[in-house]
């Protein structure tokens, strides 16, 4: 599913955020990306939905390489692909149903049938009773189910996360847990950036660990810092 | 893009030109002046067209008799002047007849008129062209002919109107490129100030997978209506003050001939509304091409 073989990337400035990456992740898999910060969880996360490219290396997602792709396979590649942020990055100004909403109509779905699905989605994730609120009128948790809504709402194969659980407390990112391991059960792949030793010792997934950059550990179960 | 689309774009221009209502309209009104001007000297220019041909046919060849000659050496004279080809008309002036009308050229000046004891005139013919093109073989042929003591003609007056009319289009077209290229930038200016709004919306939309034309249409739409709504203004000035300048010269100025309004209607509005969306689309492309990283 996603391949990624001697990829180097160096932000401006210098700075090494990965190094010699190489890695496999099987289709249906969760995969936790460990390790603390700067070590190139975040950018790792970044090169799987094109928003950098590596300096160096290939990338294949599905078999392809997603180093060289015009605008529209990168359009495609991002609607295969939902991304769920630390800060989640919603909409101040749109209510959770415009801002889920907002996702099918950026995806060019005719308004008969956004208007059907999103509710059902709200209704899943248990945020229908706040369709018509504000991002700031709502919970840590809430905004972040929202923001997992607006990820998963076309069914993507492949989810990403870069730290979901890091403004959440124990019990909020417990329930976020359980939807990912639910899009997980119906065949999505995620890959969750997280340097939460709770979450990643009781769920005993694939955990693949980074240092300045580099890989040094990839086995199933634990944490491995 | 599909057609359902949209209808998610449509609506995004009219909130964001309501989110900056100061810019947006700083924006229409260059829109507006640019326009304005472009329609005043457009209508100046055609209406300098459609008099060049009146005064052209106005030009008149003076023809001065040798003082002295019989009745029938005039005779043969007007004859001959009358028989040039490309002559449309001779009118004879005697020189109590051209002191008259040189006194009703200078009618103030009578004390002028009072200092010559003499009348200093020659007899004249009025000779007129049927073209501007045959004055100067008339003028050829007639000065050649006996007992002309000068001809006289507009000599250098069509080149001097030629001129200042190729001076009023350069002047137009300078001021109308200088003010054009404001109007485009301020209309950049405002969609810069836009995609700032809509920065976080912008980057929601590449996450999830966003098309370039999805994204970069709203701003192009805002663009064009910024540009749309400054020619539609413009286009209702230029008109009412063409129709206001009309009313006051039609019955002042009769020697001169007008484009009629019925003509100018449909042009100036037709001309100005895609003009006006043409600066407003080149604006919001320079601008989106700068600020949206698509």
């Amino acid at each position: 599913m996603i391949d990624m073989s001697n990829v180097y990337k160096t932000y401006e400035g210098g700075s090494l955020a990965l190094k010699d990456i190489n890695l496999h992740i099987d289709n249906g898999e969760f995969v936790y990306l460990t390790g603390q910060s700067g070590a190139g969880k975040s950018t790792l996360i970044k090169l799987l939905f094109r928003e950098v490219l590596p300096d160096s290396g290939q990338i294949f997602i599905a078999g392809r390489s997603i180093i060289r792709l015009n605008n529209k396979e990168t359009v495609k590649l991002r609607r295969n692909t939902g991304v769920v942020f630390q800060d989640f990055r919603l909409m101040e100004n749109k209510t959770v149903f415009e801002n889920v909403a907002f996702a099918l109509k950026v995806l060019e779905y005719p308004w008969s049938e956004v208007k059907e699905i999103v509710p059902q989605v709200l209704q899943r994730l248990k945020i229908a009773d706040k369709a018509d609120a504000f991002p700031r009128q709502l919970s840590g948790g809430e905004q972040q189910r929202v923001a997992f809504a607006r990820a998963v709402i076309n069914n993507p194969p492949i989810i990403l996360a870069d730290e979901p659980t890091g403004n959440l407390d124990p019990d909020t990112s417990d329930e976020l847990m359980k939807l990912f391991q639910e899009f997980n059960d119906e065949g999505a792949t995620v890959i969750m950036a997280t340097h939460d030793k709770r979450i990643v010792n009781e769920t005993r997934k694939r955990v693949i660990a980074l240092r300045k950059g580099e890989i040094i550990g990839d086995k199933v179960g634990g944490w491995l810092l | 893009m599909k057609l359902s689309s949209w209808r998610y774009i449509l609506p995004e221009p009219f909130i964001s030109l309501r989110r900056n209502v100061g810019m947006t309209i700083a924006a229409v009104m260059t829109v507006v002046l640019t326009l304005y001007l472009c329609g005043v000297f457009a209508l100046l220019v055609s209406n300098i067209n459609q008099n060049a041909d009146v005064l052209e046919s106005a030009v008149e060849v003076k023809v001065f008799i040798e003082d002295g000659i019989n009745q029938e050496q005039m005779d043969t004279l007007s004859a001959a002047v009358k028989g040039l080809p490309g002559v449309a008309s001779v009118q004879y002036v005697s020189r109590t007849k051209g002191l008259e009308q040189m006194s009703e050229k200078f009618g103030s000046s009578e004390e002028i008129l009072a200092a010559i004891d003499t009348n200093p005139l020659p007899n004249s013919y009025t000779v007129k062209a049927e073209s501007p093109e045959q004055v100067l073989s008339i003028v050829d042929a007639v000065s050649k002919l006996e007992n002309v003591q000068a001809v006289r003609y507009g000599q250098g007056s069509i080149e001097k109107m030629f001129s200042f009319m190729n001076w009023v289009r350069s002047l137009g077209t300078g001021l109308m490129v200088l003010l054009g290229f404001s109007a485009v930038i301020l209309i950049s200016m405002n969609i810069r100030l836009s995609v700032e709004a809509r920065k976080e919306e912008i980057q929601v939309m590449k996450y999830v997978g966003a098309s370039n034309a999805f994204i970069i249409w709203p701003f192009i739409l805002e663009g064009m209506l910024l540009g749309v709504l400054g020619g539609g203004v413009a286009c209702i000035l230029v008109l009412v003050s063409y129709r206001a300048m009309l009313d006051l010269l039609l019955s002042s100025l009769t020697f001169l001939s007008f484009v009629s309004f019925g003509q100018v209607v449909l042009p100036a509005i037709g001309g100005m509304l895609l003009f006006g969306l043409l600066l407003g689309a080149a604006g919001s492309a320079i601008a989106v091409h700068k600020h949206v990283n698509v």
